[in-house]
């Protein structure tokens, strides 16, 4: 099997938000885009954050357990929250310090750590700077590639 | 990093129709489907030499997804604005027999003002990293000359070099904000402004005239491509060239150029590359050359005369 790096497998698509974008524009870019995150930069396209659908959607949709522990969702809350949505922004909601990884890091590697600690999409920097993502339906295609070619 | 902005790309569907008569029953003989638009073909040509090349834009569903993952797997970057309407598609019906093309357009999908700030806000960004900047092409409804000049402006203002093939109306727009190379896309025109472009003197005056403001001015009519930059003027002979050819002339000129300022290539050697690389697309299949031989193989035929 060849040694495969991010660079081989990545998404060369600069797409992300910044801090001041609202969580209304950044679903709306999920839906079009069809991914389910993107970073979050700032003015350089340094790396500042990474806003995920289940992070909208925990925003939206706040849940509590009842005694039995079953998830109950406050659908009034959920109503306000998604009136409120076009105002939230995405530096509020988004995970900061995100887990990044560079382009000629070996795939195997970075495929193990999204599988650990449950990533589908990470950024790829160079010099701190985004220059794609990598995400778990691609790195599933060249995994079967690599064992098509063996 | 060169940054090449499309704002109305297009898929382009180019169809061989031998002996093409409208209005009759017609008979495909081959169809190929492209990502189109000047930026992206430029862009295209540019990667293929070797440079690392983003290309931006607005990109809609359907045909915009096309264009976009066409791009990634050359190996370009993307980072288009999504709009809610489909990109365009443009036909081109070639008749090789009669040595006849025909065009047929869309005018692309509808920009709204909020699609035009999220653009503006992506390309603010993005030139952060740019080492050239090249806007292509025309623009979509929605978006007006002003904005076109306004993206000139915000990179100028970081002292980032533009290079610009536009349409008058949107070159007008962007000279005053000093663009660094300016080439006013003049296919199926005879006119620009006052000037008259069947006649070489009044092509001179042209690229005179927009050599006040810019570094490096150029104008391609008439069969031949006039450079002007500062105390420099040069005319290059543009031989007639195949069907696809015809199309992407201009942007392979163009392409040639900016590898050529990339280079730090003196305003001679700008153009002899650029038409080099216009000859080269010619000669292609394709309408595109794809490798820095096919420019070299071209080097020879180039000929570059002072202008008086």
């Amino acid at each position: 099997m060849p040694e495969r790096r991010v660079h081989d497998v990545m998404v060369r698509d600069l797409s992300a938000l910044t801090v001041d974008t609202s969580l209304r524009e950044a679903a709306r870019m999920f839906s079009m885009m069809r991914v389910s995150g993107l970073p979050v930069v700032d003015e350089e396209q340094h790396i500042i954050g990474f806003l995920s659908e289940s992070d909208i959607i925990q925003t939206i949709v706040p849940r509590s357990r009842d005694t039995s522990g079953i998830f109950l969702t406050d659908f009034g809350q959920v109503v306000r929250k998604m009136e409120q949505a076009g105002e939230l922004l995405v530096g509020d909601y988004m995970t900061g310090t995100p887990l990044t990884v560079k382009e000629d890091a070996d795939l195997m590697t970075v495929t193990e750590t999204m599988l650990s600690e449950g990533f589908k999409v990470l950024p790829v920097v160079r010099d701190d700077i985004l220059i794609g993502t990598v995400n778990r339906a691609h790195v599933c295609a060249a995994l079967m590639e690599d064992r098509g070619e063996s | 990093m060169i940054l090449t902005v499309t704002l109305n790309p297009s898929v382009d569907k180019i169809l061989e129709v031998p002996d093409f008569h409208a209005g009759k029953l017609n008979t495909i003989d081959e169809v190929s489907t492209q990502p189109g638009g000047k930026g992206v073909n430029v862009a295209i040509m540019l990667r293929s030499l070797g440079h690392d090349v983003v290309a931006a834009g607005f990109a809609g569903s359907g045909p915009g997804r096309m264009v976009q993952n066409s791009l990634r797997d050359l190996g370009i970057t993307t980072a288009f604005t999504l709009v809610e309407e489909k990109t365009r598609t443009n036909y081109i019906i070639l008749d090789k027999n009669a040595g006849v093309i025909t065009q047929i357009r869309q005018d692309g999908p509808q920009i709204t003002p909020y699609d035009l700030e999220q653009f503006r806000r992506t390309y603010e960004r993005l030139i952060t990293t740019a080492d050239i900047v090249l806007i292509a092409g025309s623009l979509p409804p929605g978006a007006e000359p002003s904005f076109c000049a306004e993206l000139v402006r915000l990179a100028t203002h970081r002292n980032i070099r533009v290079a610009l093939n536009i349409r008058e109306p949107i070159m007008a727009a962007s000279m005053p904000a000093g663009p660094f190379l300016a080439e006013p896309d003049l296919r199926n025109v005879d006119s620009y402004g006052p000037y008259d472009l069947t006649d070489h003197d009044q092509r001179v005056a042209l690229v005179r005239e927009i050599g006040q403001d810019a570094s490096i001015a150029v104008v391609h009519a008439g069969g031949e491509a006039l450079l002007v930059a500062e105390n420099e003027a040069y005319s290059i002979s543009i031989p007639a060239c195949g069907l696809l050819g015809r199309i992407r002339l201009d942007d392979a000129l163009t392409a040639g150029m900016i590898d050529a300022v990339m280079s730090g290539g003196a305003i001679a050697d700008v153009g002899r590359e650029g038409v080099a690389g216009a000859l080269a697309a010619a000669a292609s299949p394709t309408g595109r050359f794809a490798s820095r031989d096919d420019i070299d193989a071209c080097t020879s035929q180039v000929e570059v005369k002072p202008l008086a």
